[in-house]
């Protein structure tokens, strides 16, 4: 157990030594940070058009008010720029194809950390981080939602519960390169799928609800927090928020085992 | 004549290389139409008038179906190739050919366009067999004639606007990023999203004077019907008054640009 700990002490001492590095080398060229944040504000303008016609119109989505709306709004956005911080994972297709994983599997360490949090990409996820926590509270405010421990808690328990799932489901995404030649199509699908999340699930119907909760359940990355802090949530949808992550990273573990295995490199 | 022939088939056989590409971005373009089809179901359900932005139920799904193709469709990626030629030195060798680049880019791109378009139209009469069906939608005959010259002159036309702006790259180093951001922010203002009028009378009326929403919006007004027939060819008169001011500007800027560039290589 004492080994155990020693062990998750040296990663998370690692990993936020990787978060220094990256930060660093993104400082080193200022022009690149400017220009990496201009694409997600320009990506971000879509976001918030959709937001901007919600409240412009007065629309309720279901039971959802508008000023609800924004809650998942800056939700969807914050956890947008936790995907795009996880550069490691983003690159994995990349560096698969050009052999790059080499260097890093004669070092000590998990591969799969190694390769996943060996980079995090601060100009991407920045603005969205920055704008989805502006929103979040702006909506908490507007909503009169009470300031308690036991709320806050709910929220950032499936807040982290989210956070999980985004790097599994961008890991297992990504991991697909073992398997097919050309990810563009399988890239450009996940992404479309993940912005079903840029309204509140509420917004769809029953069978759509229910692939997305259940089949593929991407609006659990999204939904449940600002869900729950409305008091949203049933039983079932309790349990199945705090499962699927655990589940999503077991998945997305087993995949990376099988997906190394496939792994050959010629590289010199 | 043969030379840019050639650009064209060139363009073709380029588009249909990666099949199960093309097929699966023609499938992710479904995915947020559905999103912004169950918006709107749910903001006409709790709206009293007939008509929001100018237009009605039947007409908005028809909007949001078709906008997101028209997207795609006018959507020609030139910037990327313009950048990647004067970064690599690669237009040199275009310089000392009996080729103009722009004519060659155009060609070469209505080429790879040329498979998407075949799609489009069916993609297009597909849409509104459906959407006669889902929400009584019909389209006038004269509305679709009129929409597919508007849908070729709305690609050449954003062909020419992005042309112009992949002319930076003699000046700017790094400028891959910038071009991601500007083609998000066109696409939005063109009406690539929402209709143009969801953004307020003010920007609507300033839309009349700009080249972009030529290239989505009034395509798609068109064949909505919410454009009349005469209005429909006074609007293919402006694409075609657009086309030739940003094809003299791209030639001017071009030529400016080519005093600017140094290749050295082999």
């Amino acid at each position: 157990m004492r080994g155990r700990l020693h062990e998750l002490k040296w990663y998370v001492k690692v990993a936020i030594h990787f978060g220094k590095l990256s930060l660093q080398s993104t400082m080193e060229y200022p022009l690149d940070f400017a220009s990496g944040v201009c694409v997600e504000l320009a990506y971000m303008t879509i976001k918030l058009v959709y937001l901007y016609v919600v409240l412009s119109a007065g629309m309720k989505v279901g039971s959802m008010t508008p000023d609800m709306v924004i809650i998942f709004v800056g939700t969807y956005i914050f956890m947008t720029g936790i995907w795009m911080l996880f550069g490691g994972v983003n690159n994995i297709p990349g560096q698969v194809v050009r052999g790059d994983l080499d260097l890093l599997m004669t070092k000590p360490g998990s591969l799969q950390f190694l390769q996943t949090f060996g980079k995090f990409n601060f100009a991407l996820a920045f603005p969205n981080v920055a704008v989805g926590t502006i929103l979040i509270i702006g909506g908490w405010r507007r909503c009169a939602i009470p300031v308690t421990i036991s709320h806050i808690g709910v929220f950032i328990l499936y807040l982290a519960a989210g956070i999980v799932l985004t790097y599994s489901f961008g890991l297992m995404a990504a991991l697909l390169v073992f398997w097919v030649t050309s990810l563009n199509a399988v890239s450009t699908l996940y992404a479309a799928l993940w912005d079903y999340n840029n309204m509140p699930m509420e917004l769809y119907p029953k069978v759509i609800k229910q692939i997305g909760t259940f089949l593929i359940p991407i609006f659990l990355v999204t939904n449940w927090s600002g869900m729950a802090v409305l008091g949203k949530l049933n039983p079932v949808q309790i349990i199945w928020g705090i499962t699927v992550p655990g589940l999503a990273l077991l998945m997305a573990r087993t995949m990376w085992k099988a997906g190394i295995k496939r792994y050959t490199s010629a590289n010199g | 004549m043969k030379k840019y022939k050639t650009a064209f088939f060139v363009g073709v056989s380029n588009s249909m290389e990666y099949r199960f590409d093309f097929f699966m971005n023609l499938l992710s373009t479904v995915f947020p139409i559905i999103m912004q089809v169950f918006i709107w179901c749910s903001m006409y359900n709790g709206s009293d008038g007939e008509t929001m932005y100018g237009y009605t139920f039947p007409q908005m799904i028809m909007y949001v179906v078709v906008a997101g193709a028209v997207g795609k469709f006018t959507n020609t990626g030139v910037e990327y190739m313009v950048n990647e030629d004067i970064h690599s030195g690669g237009i040199a060798k275009y310089l000392v050919r009996p080729v103009n680049y722009v004519g060659f880019c155009l060609c070469n791109i209505v080429g790879n366009k040329f498979a998407s378009m075949i799609t489009m139209v069916f993609v297009t009469l597909g849409a509104l067999l459906v959407l006669f069906f889902a929400v009584d939608f019909v389209a006038a005959p004269a509305a679709l004639l009129l929409f597919f010259p508007s849908l070729a002159l709305a690609a050449v036309l954003n062909f020419y606007i992005f042309f112009c702006l992949s002319t930076l790259a003699f000046w700017l180093t790094e400028i891959g990023n910038f071009f991601h951001a500007i083609s998000v922010v066109i696409m939005v203002m063109s009406g690539g999203v929402f209709p143009v009028s969801v953004f307020g009378s003010a920007y609507e009326t300033i839309s009349r004077y700009i080249p972009l929403t030529y290239t989505i919006n009034y395509p798609i007004r068109i064949l909505s019907g919410a454009v009349g027939a005469e209005e429909a060819v006074k609007v293919l008169c402006i694409q075609l008054i657009w086309i030739f001011i940003l094809a003299v500007l791209a030639r001017c800027s071009w030529n400016l640009g080519l005093k600017k560039y140094v290749a050295v290589g082999g």
